[in-house]
């Protein structure tokens, strides 16, 4: 830990010549000032727009002449940037890499192609009905008052302005509560050398406020119908809140959902509506953990008029699944799928640089992987049962259907009167 | 240094196996591949290896159905299968010590697969749910359109996706005799990567497939063989008007096969031009003349022939003639101009990164070696390949370009958003608040 409040965790590892620089933040798109939505997208785009010393050009001239590439993970409650690079060129290529932390330019012009380019991507995301279900799912979950119900939209991003971005900026872009990995192809001779005294002058007189999503509950079932006439299929999400990352019942809920709609064609949901009944090419449920907030969604698609016989596959199975848990031989086939996977987790520098980030960014204890598997194994049918009653209600879910409105209005009904949208409608 | 780790051993009924030892990885990755796909289809049963992929999943004389997958899951890897035009790949992941139940369950469905009548129905309805998400994205529908234009009278022109009228149409009865025809052991090839022992693995994979028979006399049939791709002598164009806000461009070149001397020099010649924000489609294109928001480009390399492909989402103000204009101005250039040393340099760097950053994955390995054995005709091509880019020289580099970038054989694709009626749009607007109003 650096007096400026870094985390610095350095991985030499020289099975090949390769180097990963990854920094994350405790920032997200939750981190969005009301009415400011797209702020932390843009400020992270724009980041690797040029710094003080050069413009856009030559910044990417830099590090694609030398065969690196930036990347970037924008999530709700963290962000990161990085850089994979030969680690031939990692003297040349941190200090560029540096710059752009911590003295982005924030060029007038290039903000407003970038702005241009999120505005055509979202237009592009229209294509997608699991997106704008998604979309919907969210703003009927939590609200526009809750960070997790708020989009950003064309409008929204088009209002940004530079002074914004840089507030953003400065709010958000401090040492403290940061993680920098390295890992690959270096020493810690040269990280010493070279990469700590910049890091470490790294200073703000901003103290970290950290955004953190709270919990939501959902109050009732309710029906959403998102009007898209050139669909031949509906696209659907249901779900309703679940616990969040760092809530105790965090792991039961895991292996629960795993059993439920995770595991692909070991779940109950692919089970009954795709291999049994032929009804979709493909169904899982996914919990959205951040660290507090927390969301169970089901998403499949089915041709049009077989929506009402899917929607009622699924809320029977999601009853009996909140009404009689999961069985004994279901949690052992789950915890032996979690245990053997943690071997993905593990392979390669840039595996290795995510999970590392996660395991620091949710506060795990530093022996967390050597202890996973006898963790995960403690875990009893009594207790991954508790938590499925405890935090899910098959009365009280949100149903969205994307599609066209003459062929899914009537099934739709059969589950709540839908409130009708049209897949352009911004959401407020 | 790859090919030192590299064991193959090909089996007496002429399956082949490719092992790489690497040391240290937690996981086993291995994928079969079948020398067939959309490629071995005729009239009638246009879509049957991506049914065949799909029913090779619905069980065997030893594993039921969905088992497959359920198994590997268990361990806590992964599988999948993907059907292309010239090849069916089924891929398997585990941790490492699970090597020999992967080769179990692909051995079992290699000679033993059940192909029951019930579930294929059962199957048949969830391929056609996949099709219908498919074609419900305009853009994925129109490319289909276009690609079928582009390798017109080609065995190309049907995508592995199929024909919706063969898919309801086919039989079980269609399905055993091509997986009888093409799923045999002297068409296929393993690839397994992991920290494995060369003796162990070999001598399981013998266990498991060394008695799988080959179909009497009958050898594999002769795919098509073409010539070069036959193009009229003018430029092929199709406009599209679709239910996508983002207006887009596509331009399709023919380019070389796979295994074509000239495809190392087409992937360069597709870095300079569209590889990353210093490329020069987007510093022209985009930031320079701002024709586009974004640009792109692709070679989509096959057995056969292929197609090298530059595209440009724009804003609706831009006119699309000048959107074009813009990129036919640089891929022009290069003709005339031919590439620069700095840009050479540039894309042997980026090659070199993503070549570094690949070997760390042992399921990236197994998936470049099966495509250079199978699609590029020798496993060793993904080796030699850095050393024919060291090698080559501008000169080449823009003799390749004018080869294949053609204003002759050029074929644009134009999507244009549907305009919507804003009057319809109000009148919607309205009947939905009053249903909101209304509860």
């Amino acid at each position: 830990m650096l007096p400026n409040g870094m985390r610095i965790v350095l991985l030499p590892d020289h099975e090949q010549e390769g180097v990963v620089i990854a920094l994350q933040l405790p920032f997200g798109r939750f981190a969005d000032p009301a009415g400011q939505e797209g702020c932390a997208e843009l400020c992270v785009g724009l980041m690797q727009k040029g710094t003080e010393s050069r413009t856009c050009e030559q910044f990417s001239e830099t590090f694609e002449n030398h065969g690196a590439s930036l990347f970037a993970d924008l999530g709700e409650e963290h962000a990161m940037v990085g850089v994979k690079m030969l680690s031939r060129f990692k003297d040349e290529l941190f200090p560029c890499f540096w710059e752009m932390v911590v003295a982005p330019r924030f060029d007038l012009k290039e903000l407003s192609r970038l702005k241009q380019e999120m505005v055509t991507a979202l237009r592009a995301e229209t294509v997608d009905p699991g997106s704008i279900a998604n979309r919907h799912f969210y703003h009927a979950l939590a609200g526009t008052a809750h960070p997790a119900g708020r989009h950003h939209s064309v409008q929204s991003i088009r209002k940004l302005n530079q002074e914004q971005i840089t507030a953003f900026y400065r709010t958000h872009l401090i040492p403290d509560g940061g993680t920098m990995v390295i890992a690959g192809d270096f020493s810690e001779t040269w990280f010493t050398r070279y990469a700590r005294p910049a890091v470490e002058l790294w200073s703000s007189t901003v103290s970290r406020n950290r955004v953190e999503a709270a919990p939501v509950t959902v109050s009732g079932t309710s029906v959403r119908l998102v009007e898209k006439n050139d669909l031949t299929q509906v696209s659907l999400v249901i779900g309703q809140e679940s616990p969040g990352e760092l809530d105790e019942l965090r792991n039961p809920i895991a292996l629960a959902n795993y059993i439920f709609g995770a595991g692909n064609f070991s779940s109950r949901l692919m089970t009954r509506v795709r291999s049994s009944a032929g009804r979709t090419y493909g169904i899982a449920s996914h919990i959205t953990a951040e660290r507090r907030f927390g969301a169970l969604s089901i998403a499949t698609a089915t041709q049009n008029r077989q929506l009402a016989e899917v929607v009622e596959a699924v809320l029977s199975e999601f009853r009996l699944f909140c009404e009689k848990g999961v069985t004994a031989p279901e949690l052992e086939n789950a915890k032996r799928f979690v245990i053997g996977n943690m071997a993905f987790q593990l392979e390669g520098i840039t595996n290795l640089v995510e999970k590392l980030l996660w395991l620091y960014f949710y506060e795990r204890s530093t022996d967390y992987i050597e202890r996973f598997a006898e963790m995960i194994n403690s875990i009893s049918l009594e207790s991954v049962n508790a938590a499925v009653a405890g935090s899910f209600d098959p009365d009280r879910l949100i149903i969205v259907g994307v599609g066209r409105r003459t062929e899914i209005a009537s099934q739709l009904a059969t589950f709540g009167l839908p409130r009708m949208y049209h897949f352009k409608d911004r959401l407020r | 240094m790859l090919l030192d780790t590299i064991t193959e051993k090909t089996l007496d009924n002429g399956l082949k196996l490719i092992l790489v030892r690497k040391p240290g990885a937690p996981i086993v990755a291995s994928q079969l591949w079948y020398k067939t796909g959309s490629i071995g289809e005729r009239d009638g049963i246009r879509g049957i290896s991506h049914v065949l992929e799909h029913m090779m999943f619905r069980g065997s004389a030893n594993v039921a159905s969905e088992l497959h997958a359920r198994r590997i899951n268990e361990v806590g890897g992964h599988c999948n299968a993907f059907t292309t035009e010239d090849m069916t790949v089924y891929v398997n992941s585990v941790p490492r010590d699970f090597c020999e139940m992967v080769f179990e369950l692909e051995a079992d469905r290699m000679d033993l697969l059940t192909l029951d009548p019930e579930l294929f129905e059962t199957e048949r309805r969830v391929i056609i749910e996949e099709y219908h998400t498919y074609m419900n994205n305009p853009v994925a529908k129109a490319f289909m359109e276009f690609r079928q234009e582009f390798f017109r009278n080609h065995p190309y022109s049907s995508s592995p996706l199929g024909v919706i009228g063969d898919l309801e149409q086919m039989t079980i009865d269609h399905l055993r005799e091509y997986y009888r025809t093409w799923y045999r052991p002297d068409n296929a090839v393993m690839v397994v990567v992991g920290d494995i022992s060369d003796t162990k693995v070999i001598k399981q994979f013998e266990r498991h497939f060394g008695n799988k028979r080959l179909p009497g006399e009958t050898s594999i049939p002769k795919v098509p063989t073409v010539g070069p791709h036959q193009v009229d002598p003018s430029v092929h164009r199709m406009k599209r008007v679709v239910d996508f806000d983002v207006p887009l461009l596509i331009i399709g070149y023919p380019a070389p096969s796979a295994s074509h001397e000239d495809a190392v020099a087409m992937e360069i010649l597709q870095l300079v031009m569209a590889g990353g924000e210093s490329s020069r489609l987007h510093r022209e294109v985009v930031r320079r003349q701002s024709a586009a928001v974004m640009v792109g480009g692709m070679n989509h390399m096959l057995n056969l022939a292929g197609m090298s492909m530059f595209f440009a989402a724009f804003t609706p103000d831009i006119p699309v003639v000048r959107v074009e204009r813009a990129l036919e101005s640089e891929i022009d250039r290069v003709l005339r101009e031919g590439v620069s040393l700095p840009e050479m340099e540039k894309v042997k760097h980026a090659t070199l990164t993503s070549r570094t950053f690949e070997l760390y994955s042992a399921e990236n390995i197994c998936h470049r070696l099966g495509y250079s054995e199978c699609v590029e005709g020798d496993y060793r091509m993904w080796v030699e390949r850095l050393e024919a880019l060291r090698q080559l020289d501008r000169a080449s580099l823009t003799e390749v370009a004018r080869s294949y970038w053609s204003d002759k054989h050029r074929h644009v694709l134009h999507l244009q958003p549907r305009r919507t009626n804003p009057l319809l749009y109000v009148a919607g607007f309205i009947r939905r608040l009053r249903v909101v109003r209304g509860r």
